[in-house]
Parts: structure tokens; sequence; C-alpha cells
């Protein structure tokens, strides 16, 4: 097995098990009592899994394979091997120092991962000097700044106790899709649309900025409400311009192009909920808006997004071509639906209906986990050689 | 054949965009000696980007079918730069830029 197909299947790892804590999590807080012990301990753990074991990771793994095929010199290539192999041990330790209280375990797997990602935005600067177009790249680089800066902050400790550090971790997928995007469009797009998307780097700095300033001296709520407000003035320009100069040319596109454009909108309109759940949420919205935000940036935003890009990366990372016509658009609904009934959850307060409501929400997290399985089945082993 | 080797790399897409590589720009150079060995000199929209490996794999694959083409030698360069004016005619009334 290459390295680029062990990288895939270590984070393939952490995601179904982040999946599994938070599925039987949300049963659990739906008064569905099957949570194993076992499991339950590692909660506290859930987000950083996904974040460290599974985001992280499989997006140093799609930058390395693109970076194969540059003649990079021997430094950036040794960047490119290393970057997440350390990460991933960094966790493994942080996980082990957890269940067992030896702190320096967590200390020595913090400083790896602050290694591994300096060694991501050294990888992504090497591939920036390459193009006159950098923008994209100072996007992935800015991405990474918000989970340096918590895996800095918070060496000593991997609790996470507030919105703020939660966001931090968000901001990383959020921003560097951003750059995926913008890379992809860029060329296609109007000059007006370039000089919206500076203006969108310069809010992500902001957001950035502010998010960390807000975690680090806990004073979430004005934060909250600018970091929310500005997320969705990007969205909308990104839907703009994309609709308008990209998926629009794509009328005769092919099934697989038409695939992720449809997933593409399908995440900008999740992202654009997470905002108006955390305007909600700041502006203490009865309800559980906090759950709501979370659950439309992490599964509606990036899942549908990863669900879009799969088809795309994987044939480079495998080594083995996708059949086109086994990609089906099933898994989008069935995470669509499933994550609609759970946000329906979080947002319902009617007595009335709650115990159905409740029981749908806690049970929903299967239909992810089938979605995930779905999919995966259908690109791994349609995949020929 | 130049002519039959650039046909068969119109059926070459990147999985995103909605023009094959040939409209696109992306072929700079296309040589072909009396062996049926060709010489691609190309490049990608984007350094780093993830496709990039694949895209090298199918744009051989599409020499490899033309009948007479016997090696496929592909070159990935970043000079000059690609930038939007070289995508052809066609794509650029398309996207209305």
């Amino acid at each position: 097995m290459n390295r680029a197909r062990l990288q895939l299947a270590a984070s393939l790892v952490f995601m179904i098990l982040a999946l599994i804590l938070g599925i039987f999590r949300l049963m659990n807080i739906h008064s569905i009592d099957a949570y194993p012990s076992f499991l339950a301990v590692l909660y506290p753990l859930h987000p950083n899994i996904m974040v460290f074991g599974f985001l992280v990771p499989i997006i140093m793994t799609e930058r390395m394979v693109g970076s194969k095929i540059l003649n990079l010199s021997r430094i950036y290539n040794l960047s490119a091997d290393l970057m997440v192999p350390l990460t991933i041990f960094g966790l493994v330790l942080q996980i082990v120092s957890f269940l067992t209280d030896i702190r320096l375990l967590n200390t020595l797997g913090g400083v790896l991962i602050v290694f591994a990602l300096l060694l991501f935005i050294l990888l992504l600067y090497a591939l920036s000097i390459k193009t006159d177009t950098k923008l994209p790249f100072y996007f992935m680089i800015l991405s990474i700044l918000p989970i340096l800066g918590f895996a800095i902050l918070w060496i000593d400790s991997m609790y996470i106790s507030g919105i703020a550090e939660v966001l931090l971790l968000l901001l990383f997928p959020i921003i560097f899709i951003f750059g995926e995007r913008v890379e992809l469009t860029r060329f296609v797009s109007k000059k007006y649309s370039l000089s919206a998307y500076r203006s969108v780097f310069i809010l992500c700095g902001f957001v950035t900025a502010l998010t960390l300033v807000s975690a680090i001296y806990t004073t979430e709520h004005l934060a909250l409400y600018l970091v929310f407000s500005v997320l969705m003035f990007i969205s909308f320009v990104l839907i703009y311009s994309e609709q308008r100069n990209f998926i629009r040319a794509s009328k005769s596109a092919l099934p697989l192009q038409r695939y992720v454009g449809r997933h593409v909108t399908v995440a900008y309109l999740w992202l654009i909920a997470g905002c108006v759940f955390g305007l909600m949420y700041a502006s203490g919205f009865p309800g559980f808006m906090y759950d709501a935000l979370i659950h439309s940036f992490t599964v509606g935003y990036i899942g549908t997004m990863l669900l879009a890009h799969g088809p795309v990366i994987l044939p480079s990372v495998t080594g083995r071509k996708v059949d086109q016509s086994k990609v089906t658009l099933l898994p989008l609904i069935l995470l669509t639906l499933s994550n609609l009934i759970r946000v329906f959850g979080d947002i319902s307060l009617s007595q009335s209906i709650q115990n159905i409501i409740s029981f749908a929400s806690g049970v929903s997290g299967w239909f992810i986990l089938v979605a995930i399985v779905i999919f995966l089945r259908s690109l791994l082993f349609s995949a020929r050689a | 054949m130049a002519e039959r080797v650039l046909e068969a790399l119109k059926v070459v897409y990147d999985p995103e965009i909605p023009f094959n590589i040939v409209d696109l720009g992306l072929i700079y150079e296309l040589n072909i000696n009396e062996k049926g060995e060709v010489k691609v000199k190309m490049t990608v929209t984007s350094p780093g980007c993830p496709v990039g490996p694949w895209l090298l794999d199918e744009v051989r694959n599409a020499c490899l079918s033309v009948p007479g083409i016997t090696k496929v030698d592909v070159d990935l360069v970043f000079d000059p730069p690609w930038t939007p004016e070289m995508m052809s005619e066609e794509a650029h009334k398309m996207l209305g830029i």
C-alpha cells in the first residue's frame, strides 16, 4: 500500500470513530441510552479526532499527492511526507494521554501537531511560489492559523470549553474549502469577482484574528455576531460568483461536474443556515441554536463538500479511476435529510411533537453513517486500476 | 498524426472544469517523432492541484489510444504560467469573459 492510500485509510478510520462517537452521543442526548462505556469515555475528544484525525490528514494528503508531480526541493518533499504521520501520531499520543492521565504525552502530542501544521504551511508556500496566482494558497495558509492557534494555546489541555474554541477548529475546513473554490473558479471569474475574492480573504483574516482573541479572552458574544455575519456575506459572494460564472457554464458538463455543482450549491446553503443559527444563538434565541449551527457547519457544509470532492480527488490518491456512472446523489440525499431532521430537532420547541422529533433526531446520526458507507462503497468498489 | 493526438486529448477533462484540457489551453507543445513517440509539454491550472497526477495519467492514456503511438513522455511545466487568456475562444464565449 502506498503512502497516500495508507494515509487515506488512517483518516477514514478516525472519521468513522468520530462519527460513531457523535452518533451515540446524539442518541444519549435524546434519551436513547445506548452509549457503550468505552466510547463514552472518548467523547470529549470527538472534535479533536474529527479535525486532527480526519480533516487535517485528508486535506494534507490531497495536497501531498498534488505536490509529488512537481519538482520540489528535498525539504519541501520531506515536509509533504512527514506532515500526516506527525499529525496522526500526535493525536494518538493525546488520546493515550487522555485515557491514562499521563500529561507529558498530551504535551508531546501537541508539539508534534504544531510541527506538522508548520510543515503544511511550508509545503503550501512552496506551491504558491510556482504560480503568479497566489490568492488560493494564501487562503489555505490562512486556514491553518486557527488550528495552529488552537494547538498552541491548548497544548496542555485538550478540553474544549467555549464556542470560540470550536469555531477555531471549524475555521480550518471552512477557509481551506474557500481557498479551493477560489483556486478552481478564479480563472473563469470576472474582474469584480476577483476583487470580491480578495475582500473575502481579508474578511477571513479578520474572522480568524477575532476568533483567536475571543478564544483567549473568552469575550465571545460580540465576536460571534461578527464572525457569523462575515461568514454569511462571504457565502453569498462565493455563491454569486460561482453560480454566475461557473456552474452556469456547466450546462454541457460531464456527469461528475454536474454532481459537484449540485453538492457545492447544497453545501453553501448549509453554510448560510449555520450563520443564521449562529446569529440567533448569539441573540439568545430559544432552542438549541448552538447545536443547530454546529450541525449545519459540520455535517451540512463540510460533510457535503467532502461528498462533492471525493470522486474528484480519490483517483489521484488511490491511483484508481472512479466509474462516473456509479457516482450517485443518494449519499447527498441521505446526508441532507438526516441533517434536516437533526437541525429541526435542535430548533424545535413544540412539546407536542417533541418526543417524535427527539427520537428521529436521536437516530438520524445513523443515516449519516449509512450515507458515508454508500459513498465510500460507490467510490472504492467502482474504482478500477 | 499530431492532429489525431490533439483530438484524442480533447476527451480529457479536469473533473471539475467543463472544458477539455485542449480548450483550456493546458497543452503547450506536442512533438511526435517517426517512431510514434510523443512528447507532451503541458501545465495545470494550479500547482499542487490534487487532480494533477490523475490528469497526467489520462493524457498518457489518451495519447496511447491513437494508433501508431508507441510511447508518451509528459513534461509538466509552469513556464510560461497558465493564464485564462490561453483558453480557446469557445471557452471564453461560454463563460462570457
